[in-house]
């Protein structure tokens, strides 16, 4: 059966008022349940792609459409359907990991109307995505928290949270080998069990290889290839995903050269 | 690089820390006019050049009105001195003098009272508070020269204030009172505008601001929440310091007669100006604050905002010109409050309409930057508009040469 598409990137271009040209016209779509990604070298406009589909920024022209709202239109609505985890990983200093995922989680769903039996029941959830002892979780506070700590966290809360949409802006940096792979698992999981649409971003193309079904790959504001990493890593004759985007990327030292 | 050198290049590489510097400079620069009219008035107290002054014998007898006589065609001062007749001062001052004695009394019997009555105005006011003195020093003297024996001299003094009666030290009482008023501002306005800051800066110094963002919670809210936190903790600060500094000041012997001035409705009036001030100051700084990207950028747009609330009290002391358009100027509500008991309520009731109406604009702007790009890109942004006026500066130095 054809799913849903819910993520429509259509011809979008960002000029940031610098003269900065973060992206030349890029249009991709995701369907619901699909984990996209989104791979480039730095500064190739990934973390500008996701700021505009999180309403965040406005691109300069082109359209962005989230589960059928326009993001640029109607920003309040496309978030209550999207949720965002930048690629800088932060928490509140004074405030608890629980209190942050209270604040967070309630918020999020009060939003979208849910009851608060669902909100409490959600931060458990939450709670037990982050795999950190609740001991740690109600009495530390998150100023104390490791990097890896703060990222469990903001994964676990947007996952738990279930949106139409998750964007995850390199969800594993910082993260040891096993949380890595535990949370490679649950964000496949996650999108599975619930139909939930994944944009991911990672530099680690094992991690786009095992956890995305499709793949583009952007430089210079510029997607110049894209399907899911089988068909690219045999396009390029490539052993795997690393291998066929370094062959990608060689052979395009830049798209305007 | 030595410590206490890269902590003062972080501190200085941060714009509104030279914001911070900058700006108090220009601020108290620019008011020199208003400040040296503090200087004049004084100066022209103490020199009582152009007052008028009658001399109103009121029951005396022939021996001290010969002396006075004496007195007023012999007298070297700057002021010209009419001799009248009367007991009613306040009628006499209304006709367009400056100074009324009225004297009282016998230099037969060696006794005489002196009562002086000031034509007061706000818009002089330090002269009104320095005239009393300088003018009973020079009449004590004139009349201790003209008698060849000791005169027991009894003094008081009163101010005529728009169509009020009040006695030097009822005066000088309004005056301590209302000091502590303006003081009691500005222990709310630091810590709320601090406050207000701190709190976008945080949100971006612990990278939270892009989530707090990306949330379906609307712009207006997570403004208005900010502001309204901001406020409650800055209100509690604020008791505190006022309660502290009221403690001070009876500890020390000062009375604080408020009760004595302010009516209720007074103090109501003035709580309302305060609260319309601190919310304009905190929707401010947390507008500027937008463009901080730590903690500390966002500690120092603090002074920036509420420094100026001081410039309506320099006006007061040098000749600040009431009306109705002064009182629309943002920071004046809490000074016109200060003063309905003086000048009316009306000024007082304009004013606070007026620095509600700012604050609500200062809130639609800052809403409207918080719905914008600036709000995730504000010192990006600040750095390019820096960018752009130093680029002008060099096309511009470049046609000049």
């Amino acid at each position: 059966m054809e799913r849903n598409v819910v993520v429509i990137v259509d011809r979008v271009e960002k000029v940031y008022p610098g003269g900065v040209r973060a992206l030349r016209g890029i249009s991709f779509s995701v369907r619901e349940g699909e984990i996209f990604g989104l791979v480039g070298p730095n500064g190739a406009g990934k973390t500008t792609a996701f700021r505009i589909i999180a309403s965040l920024i406005k691109p300069t022209s082109g359209k962005v459409v989230v589960d059928g709202v326009d993001v640029v239109a109607n920003p309040f609505e496309a978030r209550k359907r999207i949720a965002y985890v930048p690629e800088e990983v932060g928490g509140y200093r004074r405030l608890t990991g629980l209190e942050y995922l209270k604040f967070i989680v309630t918020t999020f769903l009060r939003a979208r109307g849910a009851p608060r039996e669902e909100a409490e029941k959600t931060v458990e959830e939450a709670v037990e995505l982050t795999g950190l002892p609740m001991e740690r979780l109600s009495k530390a506070k998150m100023g104390d928290y490791s990097k890896g700590m703060k990222r469990r966290l903001q994964v676990a809360w947007v996952l738990a949270v279930k949106p139409k949409l998750a964007i995850l802006d390199e969800p594993t940096t910082g993260l040891d080998v096993e949380a890595s792979y535990e949370l490679r698992h649950l964000i496949k999981e996650y999108s599975k069990r619930y139909g939930m649409t994944v944009l991911i971003s990672s530099h680690n193309m094992f991690e786009v290889e095992t956890v995305c079904d499709r793949v583009a790959l952007i430089k210079d504001g510029v997607i110049i290839d894209e399907g899911a990493p089988r068909e690219i890593i045999e396009k390029y004759d490539a052993v795997n995903l690393e291998d066929a985007y370094m062959k990608i990327l060689s052979s395009k030292k830049s798209v305007y050269s | 690089m030595k410590l206490l050198e890269k902590e003062i290049r972080v501190l200085m590489r941060e714009p509104m820390v030279i914001a911070m510097i900058v700006l108090p400079f220009i601020i108290y620069s620019s008011m020199a006019p208003f400040y040296s009219g503090i200087a004049e008035q004084t100066k022209e107290a103490v020199k009582l050049e152009g007052v008028k002054t009658a001399i109103l014998l009121c029951d005396v007898d022939k021996a001290t009105r010969l002396l006075l006589e004496t007195i007023v065609s012999r007298h070297k001062t700057n002021m010209t001195v009419d001799l009248l007749e009367g007991c009613n001062a306040i009628d006499v001052l209304v006709e367009g003098y400056d100074v009324v004695t009225l004297i009282n009394g016998s230099i037969l019997k060696r006794s005489l009272s002196m009562s002086l009555y000031i034509r007061g105005s706000i818009e002089k006011f330090t002269k009104t508070m320095a005239l009393p003195a300088t003018a009973s020093a020079v009449f004590t003297d004139l009349l201790a020269q003209g008698s060849e024996e000791k005169v027991n001299m009894t003094v008081k003094s009163y101010i005529y204030l728009n169509n009020k009666l009040y006695s030097f030290k009822e005066l000088s009482s309004i005056f301590n009172s209302s000091t502590v008023m303006i003081m009691a501002l500005f222990f709310i306005l630091f810590p709320a505008a601090s406050l207000g800051a701190v709190l976008i800066g945080a949100e971006r110094e612990e990278r939270m601001l892009d989530v707090l963002l990306s949330l379906p919670v609307r712009r207006r809210d997570i403004a208005l929440t900010k502001a309204t936190a901001a406020l409650i903790v800055s209100l509690l600060a604020a008791a505190s310091a006022i309660g502290g500094y009221i403690v001070m000041l009876t500890r020390s012997g000062l009375e604080v007669p408020f009760r004595f001035y302010f009516s209720t409705l007074d103090v109501a009036l003035y709580a309302v100006a305060l609260l319309s001030e601190a919310f304009f100051v905190v929707i401010l700084a947390m507008l500027i604050s937008i463009f901080t990207s730590t903690i500390r950028g966002a500690q120092a747009v603090a002074p920036i905002v509420a420094f100026p609330a001081l410039i309506p009290f320099f006006m007061l002391m040098t000749g600040f010109p009431l009306s109705y358009k002064t009182a629309v100027v943002p920071y004046m509500a809490s000074i016109y409050s200060v003063l309905a008991p003086l000048i009316g309520r009306d000024y007082a009731a304009v004013s606070i309409a007026a620095q509600f109406t700012e604050a609500l604009i200062a809130a639609i702007v800052f809403i409207k930057v918080l719905e914008s790009e600036i709000a995730v890109s504000g010192p990006e942004t600040l750095k390019q508009i820096v960018r752009k006026l130093k680029r002008r500066r060099k096309i511009s130095r470049v046609f000049l040469s």
